[in-house]
Formats: structure tokens, sequence, C-alpha cells
């Protein structure tokens, strides 16, 4: 079981409710694995793990309503996840937060292989979703002690190069892995949960060598950003390999001249200058039509 | 006294952010050529009501039949799952379901929706707005003869603009193509250079009942291309007695709205370019 429980803060003053006209096709979709990845990540604020259960918290923000990521459009998350729950108070409070079952959503029909909440054509090309295969490799029993060795082992990382990585100390490292029953440090183990979700991926996607090879090529280099503890700049780079962004059609209808009312056309022929119509793209008409 | 008296007056008026209908200036260009819309949705919410097999089989009919335009008929289900923390308890209740029907164009590009509680007309293929207005008074219509809900509660006529492949690099580029009020932070002085993307939700309240949400921003696509987004989402949203006159109506006038606040947000540099009297 994995939750992911988002915090409200105060997002409702900037970003009002309002609802919007909502979309529905399916390729509008095509990029809410990744992004939704991406909205963990980049949210991400700590991770508790109890037998069984792995609970991500992360905060809000306003690319709950995103449409600004890949093609562009989201409105399937908007019409699913932002209804999910309501916010009505701060962080603080847990019983205010915005709480989501990942992994019961991704494992119901109305996830799984299908990004959208609408089930596609049959005859549509089956959209991936990454989100399913992570949280599918999520194992609740691995020790945070076994974490950091394998984010060590995997980004060719020693003890100094974890240390800036991750920006805990020595002495923090050293008590979360000699006691990390002690308490609750769950802000403080994000950090290294980020490093251990990340090398994941990229074993998962290129392969041990392949990870190797990749951290190390480039200038600046993957490994020389996580040794200067630009872990979200690595991140950036990483999302274009993990999640290669599907080319999208734009399937616009080409503009000819009988799209043209009499007086429009009239108007072009007087225009010398005007480039001739290119070819799939769409027009926005004159005002005033029909 | 009198300058607190003053300070207290200056407050009272300054703290209310009061707005009045805007009246736009009608837009004044024609044909763009170079048109960034990728997605053009007509949306009408009402009252809540099952849509059955006959129902969806009576539309396609009266919208052409299984050999016209709408030709494809897909079941969908919408699926919402809701779980509540509250005070340590956690609970999650069966997710919701709810079945609608979409009828596709034999090339998708077009998609008639009807759901329970909503109908909409959406397209990525949009050619012009006659086409579209044409196609959503026939898909009204058909809804008027068939089954007519009672309560019209909203109606949200959305343009989705997106500028890409323009000689960006920077966000402080945009300022040639975008308005520089709306463009915002990356003009500031300081911190300007530094913006890497930018998301703004902007609510204008035009003439008549309608409201404007318009969420723009900036970013740079995995791919290094840089992009700017305009989302324009024309509403109102009242509860009335469902009319489809007034609906088309209504329609008709975001459609001008639209165009009238599309020309006040860019600059005349990217107009021209979009109407394809200049390549950059």
């Amino acid at each position: 079981m994995t939750d992911l429980l988002i915090g409200s803060c105060n997002d409702d003053v900037f970003w009002t409710r309002s609802e919007r006209t909502e979309a529905q096709a399916c390729e509008a979709a095509a990029q809410l694995g990744p992004w939704m990845i991406n909205f963990i990540g980049s949210r991400l604020q700590s991770v508790q793990r109890s037998p069984g259960r792995v609970m991500l918290i992360a905060l809000p923000g306003p690319a709950f309503d995103g449409w600004s990521y890949g093609c562009g459009e989201a409105v399937p998350i908007r019409n699913t996840w932002a209804h999910l729950v309501e916010s009505t108070g701060g962080w603080d409070n847990v019983g205010t937060c915005i709480a989501l079952v990942i992994k019961d959503i991704v494992s119901s029909e109305g996830w799984g292989a299908n990004t959208s909440p609408h089930r596609p054509p049959s005859n549509d090309p089956p959209v991936d979703s990454p989100l399913a295969d992570v949280l599918s490799t999520v194992d609740d029993e691995l020790r945070l002690d076994d974490a950091i060795n394998e984010v060590k082992n995997r980004l060719m990382l020693s003890e100094g190069e974890l240390q800036a990585a991750t920006g805990l100390s020595r002495s923090t490292l050293w008590r979360l892995r000699s006691d990390p029953d002690s308490g609750r440090r769950s802000t403080t183990e994000a950090a290294i949960w980020r490093l251990h979700a990340l090398s994941s991926a990229l074993v998962r996607v290129l392969g041990a060598d392949g990870t190797r090879h990749w951290l190390s090529s480039g200038d600046p280099s993957p490994i020389s950003l996580l040794n200067s503890g630009h872990v979200s700049e690595v991140e950036r780079a990483a999302d274009r390999l993990l999640f290669p962004r599907p080319r999208v059609e734009r399937s616009f209808a080409g503009v000819d001249d009988s799209d043209y009312p009499a007086a429009q056309t009239a108007h072009r022929e007087t225009t010398t200058h005007v480039a001739p119509p290119l070819p799939r793209r769409a027009r926005r008409a004159p005002s005033g039509e029909p | 006294m009198a300058t607190r008296t003053a300070l207290v007056a200056w407050l009272s008026r300054s703290c209310i952010i009061s707005c009045m209908a805007l009246v736009l200036p009608p837009a004044s260009f024609g044909t763009l050529v170079r048109s960034p819309l990728e997605l053009v949705v007509c949306q009408v919410r009402h009252d809540e009501r099952p849509v059955s097999v006959d129902t969806v089989l009576a539309v396609q009919e009266a919208l052409g039949g299984s050999d016209g335009f709408f030709s494809r008929i897909e079941n969908v289900e919408r699926h919402t799952a809701a779980l509540t923390i509250a005070s340590g308890a956690m609970g999650s209740p069966a997710p919701e379901v709810v079945h609608g029907w979409h009828l596709k164009s034999a090339d998708r590009g077009w998609t008639a929706a009807l759901l329970p509680e909503q109908f909409s007309l959406e397209t990525t293929r949009y050619t012009n707005w006659g086409e579209f207005h044409s196609r959503l008074r026939a898909l009204i219509e058909a809804i008027e003869k068939i089954d007519v809900p009672s309560l019209e509660q909203r109606i949200g006529l959305r343009y989705v603009d997106r500028l890409v492949g323009l000689p960006v690099t920077a966000a402080v580029d945009w300022a040639r193509w975008i308005s520089a009020p709306i463009l915002g932070a990356p003009l500031h002085d300081v911190v300007g250079p530094a913006v890497r993307s930018v998301r703004q939700q902007v609510e204008f309240d035009l003439e008549g009942d309608t409201v404007c949400a318009l969420r723009h921003g900036l970013a740079t696509e995995p791919d290094g291309d840089a992009v700017y987004v305009l989302d324009f989402d024309m509403y109102r949203e009242k509860a009335q007695r469902f009319s489809g006159k007034a609906l088309l109506g209504a329609a008709n006038q975001f459609h001008q709205q639209a165009d009238a606040l599309f020309q006040q947000v860019i600059t005349d540099d990217l107009l021209t370019y979009l109407s394809g009297q200049r390549d950059d």
C-alpha cells in the first residue's frame, strides 16, 4: 500500500477553485503518468514506512492543474484527482491534508495501463503507466541502511558525495543508519529515499552499466551535479530518459479557400504578404462568425 | 487626526479589489494561418440523469447516424475515488464510477461527450468558428429533442493556444510575443533572468455574466522547446432553465470575447506572425 499525502498549505488563496471547462480527449492524458511522477517527486517532503504501508508526504501546488507539462493538457487529472479530497486547513493538521491512495488507483480499473480515467478506444496504442511500474517495485520492507547502500552503489557515490547529494551531515547519516526506528525523522530520510527512487528508476531503464555510463557523461555530468547537491537538475535530466515524451501528432485540419467566407477571401487577396496556408494548422475564425 | 482619517479612507478604498464587467474592443484580426489553437471545447453542465444506450443512439442518429460525422460510439467510465483523513482515521470509500458515452468522428479529432451531468463538444482539429458552432448547434438541438435537461448549471467555452517554435531562448524573450503586463515576472530587472517557468491564473469579469479564467505561462518542454500556453476558459455559471437558444447565444458571445481577449494578451508582433505576414 502506498499513500500520498498532500499538504494543503494556502494555495486556495492564490489558486481559486473555479471549475474548469473540461476536455475529454484521451490524447490529453498521454502525459499523465510522467507528470504524476514529476508532481510527486518535486513535492515530496517525507517518506514514512510501516509494515505494509509506504506513506509519501508531499506539498501541493498549482501544477495540480498542470497543463504546462508535456502535451499540455491535464484535464483528466483535474477530473479525477482534484476531486478526490478537499483540503480545508493547514499542513500541521493531518486531518486537513489531501490524501490520495496511489496504489489503489494504479491497480484500479481506471488507471493501470490506461493513464486516462476514461477508457481509451481499444484500437488506440496502449499508454504506458510508469507510475504503476515504479510502485510495483516499491519494497515496503526495504531498510534505510540497505537503501543507502543501494544509492551509493548505483550512483557511484562515496560517503562524502552522498552527504553532499542529500545535504545530510555525516553524523545524521550515521544516526539514521544505526537506529532507523528511533523516533520520526521522516523529513530527514526523504532526501535519501528521493535518491533511491531516482537510482531505481535509472537502473530499471538503463541497467546498472548504462546508469554508470550516463552518470559520468556530459558536462556537467550528472555525477558532478549530484556531488554538488543539485539533485533536482539530475532528476530533470533523468526525466528525459525515463519518460521520453511520446510524439503526439498535432492533427489540425488544413486550411483551404473554401474555409474562408467571401469577405475574408477578398481581404486575403489584397494582402500581398500573406504566406500560403500551412498544412495541418487550425485557424482562429474572425469574430462575428457565423 | 485629519491625516489618520485620510489614511483610513485610503485604506478602505485600496483594500477592496473592485472590478467592473469589461467590455472589450472587438478583435480586429481575421484568419490566422499559423493559429496556435490546440484544443477547443464547449461544455454544458446540467442536472444529473443517466445516459441510456437508447439516448446515445438517438443523438447519433440525429447527428447523421453511424454513417455520418460522428460515426463511432464509445463507452466511457469516469472513476472518482476519495480518501479522507481525519484525526488519524483513514477511510477509502469505493470509487464512484460514472458511465457515459463519446461520439467520435472517424478521424477522432472531434468528440461529442454525453455524461450524466454534462455534455460537451470538443476538437483538436478546429478549423473555424462556423464549423464548430454548427456542430454545437446540431448537438444541442439533438439533446433538446431527445432528452432535454431541466436545468443549465454552467456553460464553458475553452480555447487552449500553444505557442511553440518561436525564437525564444530566455523567458524574457517572450516579451516580444506576449503583452508585458501579462508576461510579468520575466521582465523583472533583477529576478527576471532567473525565471525558468511561469504559471499564472487571471480571472476577468466580462460583459454579461461571462467570466474568463485565463491560465497562462511559459515552460521549456522536455525536448528543449520553449512553449507558452494561453488557456482561455470562458464560462457562465448560473443555474437557469435549459434553453438551447440561450446556450448557443452564450457560446457565440464567449467566442467573440475570447478572440478579443486573445488580442489584448498578445503583441502586435505575434499577431502579425500568426497572420502569416512575417516569418521568424
